[in-house]
């Protein structure tokens, strides 16, 4: 029984769950009959706390403690599994006991996260028991770092931190820089808004980060790795730290590592949280104890890294692609794919969907398929509006584009970024000048405040889209975005500047319309800006239903039935919990 | 060599240049806000963006941009105006724009590139910056709403002081620069942030409202205090000096100074400055006119050549004369009176390059590559901060290593890759045991020692006690330790070896500089850029003094007395005959003063009472003297005892040059004209030669210099008149010259004993250091406001530990005796203090710390005991 442990379900009670299991199988004396062990993140948050019972595959999902009693009492006794706790597809409204019959599931291609949901994170011999660790022993072994370096580059391999620069060529530069010390470093410090690709494979699957860097550091002559992991993940940190004493124990880290004479140890560096230190060198200069500020490249890292020495810092999950990639051959790798963007690619899919949660599909799988049948659809009978691919540095991709594939080029090509996985999924209700808002915000605070365009001109933006999510915007200012936006992406110093104009470019691309119903017409047609909101209902469209009326918390609507509401502004504070409420969109 | 091409004009450049390093070597200048030359490129202002053509899509910083062959740039485009502009008007919307009051208008970098891009609009809006000025903070006012976060204050602070005060706090538009929890300035106070800063974020209080930048003129000059010989620029309006910059065309500095250099010039106007002779009349001290006081003058001193012959009378002199001025100080006592009783410093502080050292000064721009460093008996950072930083440079950014050897915790020891705290007084020791290490382990340069040197098997003879486990004994210093320094002391290719000199270092600075010169020279670190041994005399002109023969066993150049033939040439030059016999040393003046064989003595610029150690004897000896004749800016303790007191010119009120630690020769520009009745050394000496009837020829200083250039051979090459602001650094080829050949090798290993210090008493448990603290140096300092709202008196510095012991508070008043005095003084508990010694700085009056020294003995002990209510 496969009880999932990942932080959304931790957050959602499952270790009480657990334990609820475990003591009723002790009631039952089934304690040695059955194993129950915790997992990392099993994928689908949405439904937490989950839970896999083998051999049969069945998923039960929203578990509580108290239903443990009946589900050891049907299912393990009496061999019926309990049909109330497994999952409904919405759609259809069928009940779907085996987890790879849930579409959510069986349209993922696990390769990142292919131990997830399965092995205990905390045992490595559970990561040796699905070969973990047999990369390392052939890259040791019975290769070169050249053989390594030209495996991993015919792979196609690419960063999936964001940039999607090639794995191998990266390796390459710095195996051939010259300098006695090297570092292999792990980017965890994941943090755009929503997304947990990298907490989940640290959570669920610590060591094949461990195996990843040590091929990396024998690939370009490193004896020495850091793991820069956000403080914010407590978990990842503790499973990382078991990890790499366990490793240690196995003879996997440290010196002559399986007799082979290669050195390499890792240590783990807790991040405080700047978003700006998930940048290449910012997290350099924080590692080395300074204020988490980027440094001008050239000299890029490769040649100049942590300590000015050779370094290379690679992702959480392009680090997890690493070991079988050596396993299995670069051609088992790039067989899935597209032309440019070879393998996988981990999404963290939220916001207006049905099927909240981490998915890992192949490169070039079109947003279609992530969204409407992975996904499970947008709730609420609501319509698509758009997708944010890539978080605050990404764009909005419009629905006319959902059957954009997700790769590199593609998505690049919109507008938007790949990123590193962050999908969010919004719905008609949602007002793109204020979405273009929350991410400028986002990427103004977040800004180290080095350089110019970035630290001013960010805020200069936001200031202006202020202005017009407040009914002050005034012709021009889309121009004035536009062309600010131009000096920001040109001239910023690292990638945080660079990109921050993106959210405000998409959408000023594919929704000129919604910025002009601000700034001339002082509408926001979504109905979400606040300050645009007259707060009247339309009689066209209330089906007086009275809703509104009832969920009013200040009693500033009239209502009787049969009878349009009515708003009485003076009372009315705004809250917006009748527009939330409303189910035919009759309030503007 | 990089070939590359800079608005279509074909440029060269050297490998690992930036584009605006290449296009400034072309001619063409890119604006820039956040780059200095002295600090690592950052990338922050985006202002020096250029356009490259194999990096399209972006605009590219040429600060931090290195070049590539055949690569295309273009510093100038609609693309590139227009990011500029964008910018500075981001720039300019908080900014107060309160330019009119601002002490930077005139010199602001912002102001003068909205005007070059002629930014006389501003697209956006939002409320001015509104941080509260900082006007607690002393000598620098910090006001955030100017900053334009170009980080060079932060840079220049960690980069180049090494002090690391200020840090950029807060993210996004909030950030900002600060000191820890916003807490008002507690640090080395050089002002290098604020003469950095290219804004009015932060500012010279001294300057406040004084002139505006255009209004000033700047007078370029040398530093009076230590003998780093920074160039300073002294900016004038009215008649008076309003601030002093950092000189970027200084050889020594470029354009750094500590706060010494910033901030201690007020002592040149204070108002106890005396402008008129005084001549004592019925046992006070009255005002007199110059032909008053010249002649009570003159006919002091020929009375007790006539009544006790010319070794009666002597004459010390201080190490910031000028080199005319103490090369006519010595001449006139030499020519005119007929005596070789001349010296300076005390004696004590000169003996290291005076008669220690056997090799040529090192450079102090080398020291950047330099690859080792050993700095001992040296808190180099405060008595010589520039060149401190020069250490940190070396060390923090081109990966030099750094041996600390000292029994105080000093700021480089932070830096240090070992760290030895050895023993006060033990020095000797520790150098002959890393050379003893050095040679057992056959680490040594067999090669330069067999070609260039003479003495080793006497050397390792006498180095053969130093074993690690009698370094130990001697020095504190574990074997293991001892080793290790020796071992990385070696490795290196060009280690430089640092020492200071003053009055606070008492012992016997010649075989000090003797054994460290050993170490040098075993490991072949002579004769190569950034190699060698750096002695830094205290004073701005000790190197000169020497130079200029105002030792008692020197004639000018330095040449020695004993030699029969300089003596000759100087008796032809000077038209009199020169003694054979070598003067008295100033502690031998001071004991013939107190035993009444020297009846006249001759200060000239030199405070013994204050100074000097065993002040209370010095007092005593001076009381018995016939005669005493003063020369000095202030009525100082020693004057006070004068006959006549002859009022003399600062160094801002006279031309002339100084030579530095380093060999260099510096020209000093008059900047003010003399205060009151004042007038240079110089003159004063030419006077009062003039009045024992004799004529030491013309003061002014070019004429001096020509005559000092035609007699010590080390100076043939300085011309008065050409010497520039970056000055004549005295060739390694007249240095060798000046030291002689020594049968082929060019230098000589002498043996050199250890002498231990005799343990503490159980009466006085405590080793007394005296020395310089960053803030002061000598006395004179004590004049300066400035650098008395920093650092107002002694403290004395104890260790935690041994404060704790004798239940001893921070601030508590201590009773401090010793076997010659004792005081009171307020303790400061700081961990840098090593146990069993504790230290208090000499520069102050009151009170002074060289009551508590003996002259005689090389460490003073004392006791110290906590003063309560009844005690009081």
């Amino acid at each position: 029984m496969l009880v999932c442990a990942g932080t959304g379900c931790v957050a959602s009670k499952s270790l009480a769950v657990k334990k609820a299991l475990e003591e009723e199988l002790v009631k039952r004396n089934l304690e040695d009959e059955v194993l129950v062990v915790a997992t990392g993140c099993n994928g689908f948050c949405a439904a937490g706390p989950v839970m896999v019972v083998y051999p049969e595959g069945i998923f039960y999902q929203r578990l509580k403690p108290e239903d443990m009693a009946q589900l050891v009492e049907e299912h393990l006794l009496q061999g019926r599994p309990v049909e109330r706790l497994m999952f409904t597809d919405p759609a259809k409204k069928k009940t779907i006991p085996r987890m790879h019959d849930i579409s959510f599931f069986g349209l993922q291609e696990l390769r990142a996260l292919r131990n997830r949901g399965i092995i205990d994170a905390e045992k490595i011999d559970d990561y040796i028991a699905r070969n973990g660790y047999f990369a390392v022993a052939r890259a040791l072994m019975e290769m070169s770092a050249e053989q390594i370096i030209s495996e991993i580059k015919e792979s196609g391999l690419r960063g999936r931190g964001g940039a999607g620069f090639s794995t191998g060529m990266k390796w390459e530069f710095a195996a051939k820089a010259r300098g006695d010390i090297k570092y292999a470093l792990c980017n965890g410090d994941e943090g755009d808004p929503g997304a947990f690709m990298d907490r989940s494979i640290l959570e669920a699957d610590p060591h094949v980060v461990l195996e990843g860097m040590t091929i990396a550091a024998k690939a370009i002559g490193a004896h020495e790795g850091y793991i820069y992991v956000r403080a914010e993940y407590p978990l990842a940190v503790s499973r990382l730290r078991i990890a790499i004493n366990q490793a240690r124990e196995y003879g996997l880290l440290g010196k002559n590592i399986l007799g082979s004479g290669f050195d390499f140890d890792v240590e783990i560096y807790q991040g405080a949280g700047a978003f700006v230190c998930g940048e290449e060198t910012a997290l350099m200069t924080s590692i080395e104890g300074k204020r988490g500020m980027p440094r001008p490249r050239p000299p890029f890292p490769a040649y100049q890294g942590l300590w000015k020495k050779p370094t290379i810092l690679n992702n959480v999950e392009t680090y997890a692609n690493v070991p079988p990639i050596i396993l299995n051959s670069a051609q088992w790798f790039n067989r899935l794919g597209t032309e440019g963007s070879k393998g996988t690619k981990v999404f963290a899919v939220t916001g207006a969907i049905n099927n909240i949660g981490l998915v890992e599909v192949p490169m070039g799988t079109p947003l279609r398929t992530i969204i409407y049948d992975i996904g499970g659809g947008i709730p609420n009978r609501r319509k698509l509006k758009a997708v944010q691919l890539g978080g605050p540095s990404g764009g909005c991709v419009p629905e006319s584009l959902v059957d954009t594939p997700v790769d590199f080029e593609s998505i690049t090509k919109t507008g938007a970024i790949m990123g590193s996985g962050g999908m969010v999924v919004i719905d008609e209700t949602s007002c793109m000048v204020n979405l273009a808002k929350f991410f400028l915000e986002f990427t103004q605070d977040e800004s180290c405040g080095k350089c110019t365009p970035c630290r001013i001109g960010t805020k200069v933006m936001l200031d202006i889209l202020e202005n017009i999510c407040a009914g002050k915007g005034a012709e021009g200012d889309v121009e004035t975005l536009e062309d600010l936006s131009v000096t920001i992406k040109n001239a910023s110093l690292c990638g945080l500047g660079q990109t921050a104009p993106n959210p405000v470019l998409t959408t000023i691309r594919y929704f000129r319309d919604e910025y002009d119903a601000h700034i001339k017409d002082k509408i926001c047609p979504a109905v979400s800006c606040t300050d645009l909101i007259k707060f009247e209902v339309v009689s066209d469209l209330c089906k007086k239903c009275g809703k509104c009326a009832k969920a009013c918390p200040v009693l500033a609507i009239t209502w009787e039935k049969g009878n349009v509401a009515c708003i009485d502004k003076a009372i009315c504070t705004k809250c917006k919990t009748c527009i939330a409420t409303c189910p035919f969109r009759a309030i503007a | 060599m990089i070939r590359l091409t800079i608005d279509h004009q074909e440029v060269v450049a050297e490998d690992g240049a930036t584009i605006l390093e290449a296009a400034a070597r072309a001619g063409i200048r890119i604006p820039t806000l956040c780059y200095h030359e002295k600090l690592q490129p950052f990338g922050a202002c985006r202002i020096c963006v250029v356009e490259v053509e194999q990096m399209k899509g972006r605009l590219t910083p040429s600060c931090s941009t290195p070049v590539t062959e055949g690569m295309v740039v273009r510093t100038s485009s609609e693309q590139i105006i227009k990011a500029r502009k964008t910018v500075l008007e981001l720039l300019l919307i908080q900014h107060p724009l309160d330019c009119p009051w601002c002490d930077k208008g005139g010199e602001c970098q912002l102001q003068n590139l909205t005007y070059e891009y002629g930014v006389s609009r501003n697209r956006f809006k939002d409320k001015k910056s509104d941080h509260p000025v900082d006007y607690l903070s002393p000598l620098v006012e910090r006001n955030t709403n100017r900053c334009v976060l170009c980080g060079m204050c932060v840079r220049v602070c960690d980069e180049v002081v090494g002090a690391s005060e200020w840090s950029m706090v807060n993210r996004g538009i909030s950030t900002r620069i600060a000191t820890d929890f916003d807490r008002p300035l507690n640090c080395e106070f050089c002002g290098e942030c604020e003469n950095i800063c290219p804004v009015g974020a932060l500012t010279n209080r001294m300057f406040k409202f004084k002139a505006r930048a255009w209004e000033v003129e700047n007078v370029s000059t040398v530093c009076s205090f230590c003998s780093t010989g920074c160039a300073i620029k002294l900016s004038l309006k009215d008649g008076r000096i309003v601030r002093a910059l950092g000189e970027e065309e200084g050889a020594a500095n470029q354009g750094s100074l500590c706060i010494k250099g910033r901030f201690g010039y007020e002592y040149v106007m204070s108002g106890e400055r005396i402008s008129r002779p005084l001549v004592r009349k019925n046992g006070t001290l009255t005002p007199a006119t110059w032909e008053e006081a010249l002649q009570a003058v003159a006919e002091g001193l020929k009375a007790i050549k006539e009544q006790a012959g010319p070794e009666a009378i002597a004459g010390l002199c201080s190490a910031r004369l000028t080199n005319e001025e103490a090369y006519l100080f010595q001449k006139l006592l030499r020519a005119v009176i007929g005596t070789n009783n001349v010296d300076n410093s005390g004696g004590y502080a000169h003996r290291g390059y005076s008669s220690g050292l056997s090799l040529p000064p090192l450079e102090f721009k080398d020291l950047q590559n330099s690859d080792r460093f050993l700095v001992i008996r040296s808190n180099v950072s405060e008595t010589h901060p520039v060149v401190g930083y020069q250490v940190n440079v070396a060390v923090k950014q081109k990966g030099a290593q750094l041996i600390v050897a000292d029994p105080r915790r000093i700021k480089l020891a932070r830096f240090a890759q070992t760290y030895l705290a050895h023993k006060p007084g033990t020095e000797i020791a520790l150098l002959n045991g890393l050379a003893h290490t050095i040679l057992t382990e056959g680490l040594e340069n067999r090669e330069f020692v067999a070609a260039e040197t003479s003495g080793i098997e006497e050397l390792k003879k006498s180095l053969a006690q130093f074993t690690p486990s009698f370094v130990e004994q001697a020095t504190g210093i574990v074997g293991k330790d001892l080793v290790e320094a020796a071992r990385r002391f070696a490795s290196g290719t060009r280690a430089a070896i640092i020492i200071s000199a003053g009055m606070g270092f008492c012992g016997d600075d010649a075989a000090l500089a003797r054994s460290a010169a050993n170490l040098a020279l075993i490991t072949g670190n002579a004769g190569k850029p950034g190699a060698g041994v750096l002695f830094l005399g205290e004073k701005s002109n000790s190197h000169g003094s020497v130079d200029m023969g105002a030792v008692p066993d020197l004639l000018p150049g330095p040449q020695e007395l004993a030699d029969e033939a300089v003596r000759q040439t100087f008796a032809k030059a000077w038209g009199a005959a020169i003694a054979a016999q070598p003067g008295l040393t100033c502690e031998q003046i001071i004991a013939g003063a107190e035993q009444g064989s020297i009846k006249a003595l001759y200060c000239a610029g030199e405070n013994p009472v204050q100074s000097y150690p065993d002040t209370k004897k010095i007092k005593t000896a001076f009381g018995k003297l016939q005669f005493l004749v003063v020369q000095e800016l202030f009525l100082t303790p020693t004057a006070q005892m004068a006959h006549v007191v002859l009022p003399a010119a600062s160094f801002a009120e006279k031309d002339g040059t100084y030579t530095n630690a380093e060999g260099r020769v510096q020209r000093l520009n008059q900047a003010l004209p003399p205060c009151g009745e004042t007038k240079s050394d110089a003159e004063i000496f030419c006077n009062v030669a003039k009045a024992l009837g004799k004529d030491l020829g013309s003061w002014n200083p070019a004429a001096v210099m020509a005559e000092i250039a035609t007699l010590a051979p080390r100076y043939h090459a300085v011309s008065y008149a050409t010497l520039t602001v970056k000055g004549h650094r005295l060739s390694e080829a007249a240095d060798r010259e000046a030291l002689g050949a020594d049968g082929a090798a060019r230098f000589s290993l002498r043996p050199v004993d250890f002498i231990a210090p005799e343990a503490p008493s159980a009466e006085f448990p405590f080793t007394l250091l005296i020395g310089a603290t960053l803030f002061h140096c000598g006395t004179v300092s004590t004049r300066s406001a400035a650098i008395c709202s920093v650092y107002p008196q002694a403290r004395l510095e104890i260790n935690p530990g041994d404060a704790r012991a004798l239940d001893i508070r921070d601030n508590d008043t201590v009773q401090v005796s010793s076997a010659t005095g004792a005081m009171t003084i307020t303790a400061k508990i700081i961990a840098r203090q090593s146990p069993g010694a504790v230290f208090i700085p000499y520069h102050f009056l009151s009170p002074a710390a060289q009551e508590l020294a003996s002259a005689t003995q090389l460490q003073t002990r004392v006791k110290i005991e906590k003063r309560t209510e009844t005690s009081l």
